[in-house]
């Protein structure tokens, strides 16, 4: 902490920026740990990003006079944040609902579920103009893309919806 | 091409650097009754936008997350040199802490306003599935039916989905083609396709 007061001015703003960019990005780890019930991890880094959001708050309230305290810290914050969104997408962590709702083509699309090694369950359903079949599937967040392109391609009139889904149980998964 | 959020953020940056200084300067000025009003309206308008970050951020708007964290841990940051400066009087935590409350309610009635994005609605209905459904499309909103089992025979099982700003409205719609209809409301992520008149 004394040293950090002690750094030249010039240097003491990146300082700053440098520990809110990684208390942020810390915290976008920790809140995915905490939804997936990871408590020992949950813990861990709660407890960094704590140390270095005081290291980094301190050092910029006991130096108000230079501006550029303030905006570094408001920047770290903000750039944090946006690499934690950047780290969330990356991992793709978790499980998602895709729900298809087919007018014509239902069970080609089932079918190119099953062959991308995903389960899919079909039901017969009733829409406006006639029957439709409504598919149900649970796959990785990282395969969604995908699934969906694939999805787009066998059946463009299809109506598609993204859930997130908590922890599954059993089924079945990858062939 | 410059998006206008980054030519608003060249204009205020510099704007910022002259008024920061002065205000800091400003705490020891501030008359002690007014200053926790000024730390109370911080604090408030800090949590209103980290609601509206929230939103954006879910949607993965990058760039308005940025400005918006900007600004709030901007506020943020004044709002604590503000208690800080004067730390004997007691009312200056309490208005921190106040602005923390109103701020969190401000925010939650400020989303449930913009509503963004899409809720599925389930319905169960044990005999007027059929008039349900008529009753969603006729509002121009798109309806599947699927034959469930309930305890007491068949059911029908209807999915829609809706824009959440329209959640209340269709609910309404619902209870009155059949009023013992079962309701759920899920949370969409994205939604792509489908029929709306």
């Amino acid at each position: 902490m004394l040293e950090l007061l002690s750094l030249p001015p010039w240097l003491l703003p990146l300082v700053i920026f440098a520990l809110r960019v990684t208390d942020m990005s810390l915290d976008t780890l920790r809140v995915l740990f905490v939804i997936r019930g990871g408590k020992a991890a949950s813990w861990i880094l709660g407890f960094f990003q704590s140390a270095i959001w005081v290291v980094a708050i301190t050092s910029a309230l006991s130096n108000l006079d230079d501006p550029w305290n303030l905006f570094a810290y408001a920047g770290g914050f903000a750039t944090g944040n946006v690499v934690g969104m950047a780290i969330e997408e990356r991992l793709a962590v978790g499980h998602a609902n895709l729900r298809i709702i087919s007018p014509g083509r239902g069970s080609a699309v089932a079918e190119a579920i099953r062959t991308s090694g995903y389960a899919a369950t079909e039901l017969a359903g009733h829409g406006k103009d006639g029957m439709v079949s409504v598919i149900n599937s649970s796959v990785r967040r990282r395969d969604l893309t995908r699934l969906q392109r694939k999805v787009e391609q066998i059946d463009p009139a299809a109506f598609l919806t993204i859930e997130e889904v908590r922890p599954l149980h059993r089924g079945y998964w990858r062939a | 091409m410059l998006h206008p959020a980054t030519e608003l953020a060249a204009l205020l940056l510099p704007a910022l650097a002259r008024i920061l200084p002065d205000l800091r300067l400003g705490w020891d000025e501030i008359p002690p009754a007014i200053l926790p009003l000024l730390i109370f309206g911080l604090r408030t308008a800090d949590l209103t936008l980290s609601t509206l970050r929230m939103l954006v951020v879910v949607r993965g708007r990058r760039l308005a997350a940025w400005v918006l964290g900007f600004a709030q841990a901007l506020v943020f940051i004044s709002a604590v040199a503000g208690v800080l400066s004067r730390l004997d009087d007691p009312w200056n935590w309490i208005a921190y802490a106040a602005g923390f409350g109103t701020g969190n309610v401000v925010g939650i009635l400020l989303e449930n306003r913009l509503a963004p994005g899409h809720s599925l609605l389930q319905v169960v209905s044990s005999r007027r599935g059929q008039a349900v459904s008529e009753a969603l499309r006729q509002s121009g909103r798109g309806v599947t039916s699927l034959a469930a089992r309930g305890l007491e025979g068949t059911v029908s099982l209807l999915l829609c989905y809706v824009p959440r700003r329209e959640v209340e409205a269709a609910q309404q719609e619902i209870l009155g083609a059949d009023p013992e209809a079962y309701v759920t409301v899920g949370h969409v992520r994205q939604v792509r396709g489908g029929w709306r008149a």
